[in-house]
């Protein structure tokens, strides 16, 4: 019997409950040092001096890190980034955001170190920061980065445009479809709205942990990563070593969202490692984590074009994503919220510029959503207010316009397996939405409402695209008992990636589930993932396992046709042994297959690409390999006297393809769902004037508890029996978590928040305001 | 970080001499919630601790009829939650413990320790105050008791000297024919500290009309709030829903809340009225 | 300052010498190599170093270790006896009660004494209870699921098997 579509619990589940599952956390080696970072206290300054002498001299010190190290005649390239080659281990010339690393100490522990520290003496002269998007594009702004930083070779022409010297800007993301002008002009009307998210902290409860070891030359990184690769193959650029020099081993994280998803720390603690020639830990407290990645802070204005009975003609967006003082991921996010911004909808006008603005907040990264959550509380909040200028339901205005296979989305790309009017239908049932549940249609006012509480409901959509292109390659090592070591490079965040892979791994080599073991990554060893994001790993690492089982059982035909002497057109596979057809008594096992043939191992390879790419000044092309969707409904309570919000119900819908593991889908969807309510009720990273966050701790940034979540969820996992992907769940259905809520508040006290999170304070002025 | 010396007296008489020998360096420690936090965040950095967790006194919960409770200062907030003897006596009292922070904090932290933390943002303090409680604190001069209603000075800011060390809360029974209420309000996750906490103690007449009233805001401002000229309106008058909002209004106009991440000045005035009514209404209505 | 303390650790008699200003967490983590405490927020708000002391639980990451001489602790690892896991460990298993499992540990824990005071809980106990630990992966909800089963199995009564949410 398959074990595909079977709800198998983790396979490393008693290791989890008993607490021994083995977290970089908790990784030693001999003579390890603890590394510590001195963080910048300004914004914007230049760095007029740093002096370390002290620190080194203090007992148990190991090794400084200070600009000292990176100097030109050091021969240490020094600069890296995802995108643009903007960042230095520790600052060189000027900091540019507060927590900025100044300069780093490893020493015997961390008490030692925290005491070099203070010892290093560093001299700012502060420089006028911005730290709005907006702003940071006003004739005259600070300059966060000058001159332009060199884009890494890989995207340069690829997704990045030519852009001047002498601005924040640092990407431009364009989508033009159709003429946009021409749309407004057939439209009956015009809306055009902005809104705005703020940055929100990742949170993982394990924060990043890099241990380096550095031995012959050769760097051993075991590091939270979301992407193994991605960081063996900039750290090779960044220390000029060949690939294999560097090792990087990836155990279980302790959550991700994102926050993983760049290099972090390995750098620092390389660089202490290979000067103290001792091993070197470095783990970040949680103040430090709120320093170190973010949401990207967004402003978007959309501006579309309807016709009366609701038909959308034509959208133009501008967005502006805030992406901090490095830009990491930003202009990938940029460009990824820009594609998917016209909505899951037929629109055949389309204009769309996406910006990722630099700025010296807090560099913003990936964040589950990928760009989508801003997109989408513009977007479906707009909706909403679109259906309401117009008189309609904003469930009909929705079905008028979502979708359908054979439509051609705003990059041009012909969609197949679309079912947003199944999975609206579904979310509109699941809160027994009717067309008085629009605030606009109402039948008598005040039916909602009971003492100085008001209900209301709400809905939205999304659409989401995962990485195109990309690459996945697996292999398959069948032991000489039978058994299966699935090579793979995905990494295990919590989303059940191991007990996943090992499902399709069964299912496709024909053998139990505990016949197989998934690996961790371990770029010497397991081949080449790009990384765990982005929604793929079940779907392009499973893949990538599909194809190295047909690979293998193509070697085990082979070698069983030799050893029965059988032609391998006339055998077959079944449940672990090859057989004659229609002679079921000659067979050989895969164990006799490989100790007859004396093999040692059958490995099979296996390798997933896919196509794709927008063009640089049209944004057509091929967006995604396959949209994920999602409809999610709302009902809220709103207490008229506070303001305070209080989530009724939240129903995710989501279309899957074929579900591998239902609880553990169920699991991703409930999580999102959670990590959705915190931004849409009261998640913000707080800054002062000065550019400091003033909430670093998760006693003043608060996350959602027990008692946060809805009193009821109910969770719907649509299948199509002749899907042929897998459609990764992982993010889908948090984006549009936000503008549900928002429209359940609206449709109950007649409030619209267009800027995150919808807080009790602005549901009450709001109210007043009336 | 500096190295710290725990002293660990068995004592009191030892707690307090060792307090006026090193009231300079000495930190006073009891649950220690509070203080790892401010050590973590380099708020402070003394080069002594004076922990009080070996004390075998003051571990106390008595009523004495005509006194009250009696609750020994190193009582966890948790014994003080679920004590059946708080229980019965003052159901509001036990009620508004047990709203402090998560049930690992109320295991280590004590009553003691919360007073004299004096944290604007706790839940305690105001009903502490609507219900007339007093504390006792201790030193090498001998024992004296503040009404709590004066202990509380500004942020983190208390009455107590140096070399005091508080011992007791006393809590007087309500009177008969009162009842009280304790409401919190949180703007923002259910963990987060309260924008806004109302104690109300209601004392009614027989025919109906209300003796005494008490409303007590917490979390809004430096210290608890008590509007005595707002509480005179209710004095002899019937606590109609018409008097209850005019002294609601009252309370709001008479306070100038802080601004904080939980609520800005202007909001912390919209919540004061409403909490102070339905801190009233709640008492009145027995809960 | 280096102090030694004494303590009971998972039934066995334990000695270190610690730092005065270093806490129970680190001491577990570092010199007992018991690894199922984790640091989430270093403030007391997340729950991921919950431990037992004397039988309750508390945040191991606001306890000077001092203040751990002569107090019984006990950690996730304890609760395995004979190497066969608790039954609470079980459910959680059974429902997936977790995805990255930092938080379960803590999770667990708090379980163990939430279910000592109240055998029989309702849902609305359950959330107040465990209000106070943090699961950013949002497991909530099949955690619910193991506590109200774990209770029936505590009590003696049928397991309550895992139930798809549709």
């Amino acid at each position: 019997m398959s074990v595909m579509g079977q709800s198998v619990a983790m396979l490393d589940a008693e290791e989890r409950v008993t607490g021994r599952i083995g977290y970089v956390l908790n990784l030693e080696l001999p003579g390890m040092l603890f590394g510590r970072i001195l963080r910048s206290p300004f914004a914007h300054a230049r760095l007029a001096s740093v002096d370390a002498s002290r620190a080194e001299k203090v007992k148990g010190v190991g090794a400084v890190l200070t600009r000292a190290d990176l100097a030109p005649e050091s021969a240490f390239r020094g600069r890296y980034g995802r995108v643009f080659r903007d960042q230095t281990l520790v600052s060189v010339n000027k900091v540019r955001f507060v927590g900025e690393p100044v300069a780093a100490v490893a020493a015997v522990d961390e008490d030692v170190a925290e005491e070099a520290l203070s010892l290093i003496n560093v001299e700012y002269e502060e420089l006028p920061a911005v730290f709005d998007e907006l702003e940071a594009l006003q004739p005259g702004a600070p300059l966060v980065h000058d001159p332009r930083p060199e884009p890494v070779p890989a995207y340069a022409g690829r997704i990045l445009q030519d852009l001047p010297e002498g601005s924040n800007i640092c990407t431009h993301f364009k989508l033009r479809r159709g003429d946009v002008e021409a749309g407004f002009l057939e439209a009956d009307v015009v809306f055009e709205d902005t809104f705005r998210s703020p940055a929100v902290q990742h949170v993982p409860l394990e924060p990043h942990v890099t241990l380096v070891q550095h031995s012959w030359g050769k760097l051993t990184i075991w590091t939270s990563t979301q992407m193994p690769h991605g960081v063996r193959a900039q750290m090779g650029e960044l220390f000029n070593l060949p690939l294999t020099k560097i090792r990087v081993i990836v155990p279980p994280l302790g959550g991700g969202f994102g926050s993983k998803g760049s290099l972090r720390l390995e750098p620092i603690t390389a660089f202490l490692a290979r000067k103290a020639n001792r091993p070197v830990k470095i783990t970040l407290r949680r103040e430090e984590e709120f320093v170190t990645v973010c949401k990207h802070p967004a402003t978007v204005r959309i501006k579309t074009g309807v016709k009366n009975d609701g038909t959308l003609v034509a959208r133009q967006a501008i967005a502006y994503f805030n992406t901090g003082a490095y830009s990491d991921a930003g202009p990938l996010v940029a460009r990824n919220a820009g594609a998917a911004m016209a909505g899951p909808y037929k629109i055949p006008h389309v204009k769309i510029d996406s910006f990722s603005v630099w700025t010296n907040l807090v560099p913003a990264g990936a964040l589950r959503g990928f760009g989508v959550p801003q997109a989408n509380w513009a977007y479906e909040s707009q909706m909403d207010m679109i259906a309401e200028r117009l008189g309609m339901d904003p469930v009909d205005l929705r079905q008028k316009n979502v979708l359908r296979d054979g439509d051609l989305f705003a990059t041009g790309e012909k969609l197949e397996d679309f079912h947003y009017e199944e999975l609206l239908d579904r979310a509109a049932a699941s809160v027994s939405w009717s067309p008085n549940d629009a605030r606009w249609l109402h039948r008598s006012a005040g039916a909602n409402r009971r003492g100085s509480v008001c209900c209301g409901k709400g809905i939205a959509l999304v659409i989401k695209g995962t990485m195109t292109p990309s690459t996945s390659t697996a292999a398959l090592k069948l032991n000489e008992d039978g058994s299966f070591n699935v090579l793979q490079s995905g990494v295990e965040i919590g989303q059940g990636a191991k007990t996943v892979l090992a499902q399709i791994a069964a299912d496709a080599a024909q053998v139990p589930l505990h016949r197989v073991s998934v690996s961790d990554p371990d770029t010497d060893v397991t081949p080449y993932d790009q990384q765990t994001m982005s929604s793929r790993t079940t779907f392009s690492v499973g893949s990538a396992i599909v194809r190295a089982a047909e690979d293998l059982k193509r070697q085990l035909l082979a070698r069983a046709a030799d050893l029965l002497e059988a032609s391998a057109e006339d055998l077959m596979i079944r449940e672990g042994k090859v057989e004659v057809q229609g002679a079921p008594a000659r067979s050989l096992s895969y164990s006799e297959i490989v100790i007859r043939g004396r093999q040692g191992n059958i490995i099979g390879h296996g390798n997933f690409t896919t196509r794709g790419g927008l063009d640089l000044e049209t944004g057509q092309g091929i967006g995604s390999v396959h949209w994920a969707q999602g409809a999610i409904a709302c009902e809220v309570e709103v207490d008229t006297e506070t303001g305070k919000v209080n989530i009724l119900q939240l129903n995710p819908c989501v279309f899957a393809g074929r579900v591998v593991n239902p609880r553990l889908s169920e699991l991703q969807l409930e999580g999102c769902a959670f990590f959705g309510v915190g931004q849409a009720l009261f998640e913000e990273m707080v800054y002062d004037e000065h550019g400091q966050v003033m909430n670093k701790n998760l006693g003043d940034y608060t996350i959602p508890s027990f008692e946060d979540i809805p009193k009821k969820l109910k969770v719907f996992l649509l299948e199509h029996e002749g899907s042929r992907d897998i459609h990764g769940v992982g993010e889908t259905i948090l984006s549009p978590v936000m503008a549900a809520i928002g429209n359940a508040v609206y449709n109950a006290v007649g409030v619209r928040i267009q800027n995150l999170p919808i807080t009790a304070e602005k549901v009450l002025r709001g109210l007043q305001k009336a | 970080m500096a190295s710290i010396e725990i002293l660990q007296p068995t004592s009191l008489d030892e707690a307090v001499s060792l307090l006026v020998k090193h009231s300079e360096e000495a930190k006073i420690v009891a649950g220690g919630t509070a203080l790892v936090i401010m050590l973590r965040n380099h708020l402070i950095s003394p080069s002594m601790l004076l922990s009080l967790g070996r004390l075998g006194d003051l571990r106390h919960i008595r009523h004495e009829s005509g006194t009250g409770l009696r609750i020994g200062a190193l009582v966890t907030l948790r014994e003080a939650e679920q004590s059946p003897l708080v229980r019965e006596k003052n159901p509001t009292l036990a009620y508004t413990f047990s709203k402090v922070g998560n049930v690992r904090v109320r295991n280590a932290a004590t009553v003691g320790g919360n007073i004299s933390e004096a944290d604007y943002a706790s839940d305690p303090p105001c009903v502490l105050v609507a219900m007339r409680a007093r504390v006792r604190a201790c030193s090498v001069r001998g024992e004296r008791e503040v009404a709590v209603r004066s202990f509380f000075r500004g942020f983190y800011e208390t009455c107590l000297e140096p070399d005091e060390i508080l011992t007791e809360v006393i809590i007087p029974d309500l009177a008969p024919g009162s009842s009280a209420a304790y409401v919190k309000y949180v703007s923002r996750s259910s963990e987060d500290r309260p924008c806004a906490g109302a104690a109300a103690v209601v004392e009614q007449n027989p025919d109906g009309t209300c003796k005494e009233l008490r409303v007590v805001l917490g979390a809004v401002s430096e210290i608890p709030q008590e509007i005595e000229s707002a509480e005179a309106m209710a004095r002899g008058q019937r606590l109609t829903g018409e008097l209850v909002d005019e002294i609601a209004t009252a309370y709001s106009a008479a306070i100038s809340p802080l601004s904080d991440l939980r609520g800005s000045d202007w909001y912390r005035k919209q919540i004061i009225r409403i909490l102070t009514r339905r801190a009233i209404q709640q008492a009145m209505s027995g809960n | 300052m280096k102090q030694i303390i004494k303590l009971k650790v998972n039934g066995a008699e334990q000695e270190s010498t610690v730092q005065t200003h270093h806490t129970l967490l680190e001491v577990l983590r570092r010199d007992f190599k018991l690894f199922g405490a984790r640091e989430g927020c270093g403030i007391g708000m997340c729950g991921a170093c919950t431990v037992l002391v004397d039988g309750k639980p508390v945040s191991s990451c606001l306890i000077l270790a001092p203040f751990a001489q002569g107090k019984e602790i006990q950690t996730i690892e304890g609760l395995t006896a004979d190497g066969k896991i608790h039954p609470i460990q079980e459910a959680f298993i059974d429902h997936n009660a977790f995805q990255c499992s930092y938080c379960t540990p803590g999770f667990i824990l708090m379980t163990k004494s939430f279910l000592e005071e109240n055998p029989d809980p309702t849902l609305e106990g359950i959330r107040s209870y465990l209000a106070g630990n943090l699961c950013r992966c949002g497991s909530y909800l099949k955690i619910e699921d193991a506590v109200l089963d774990a209770a029936a199995r505590l009590r003696g009564a049928q397991h309550r098997p895992p139930i798809a949410r549709k």
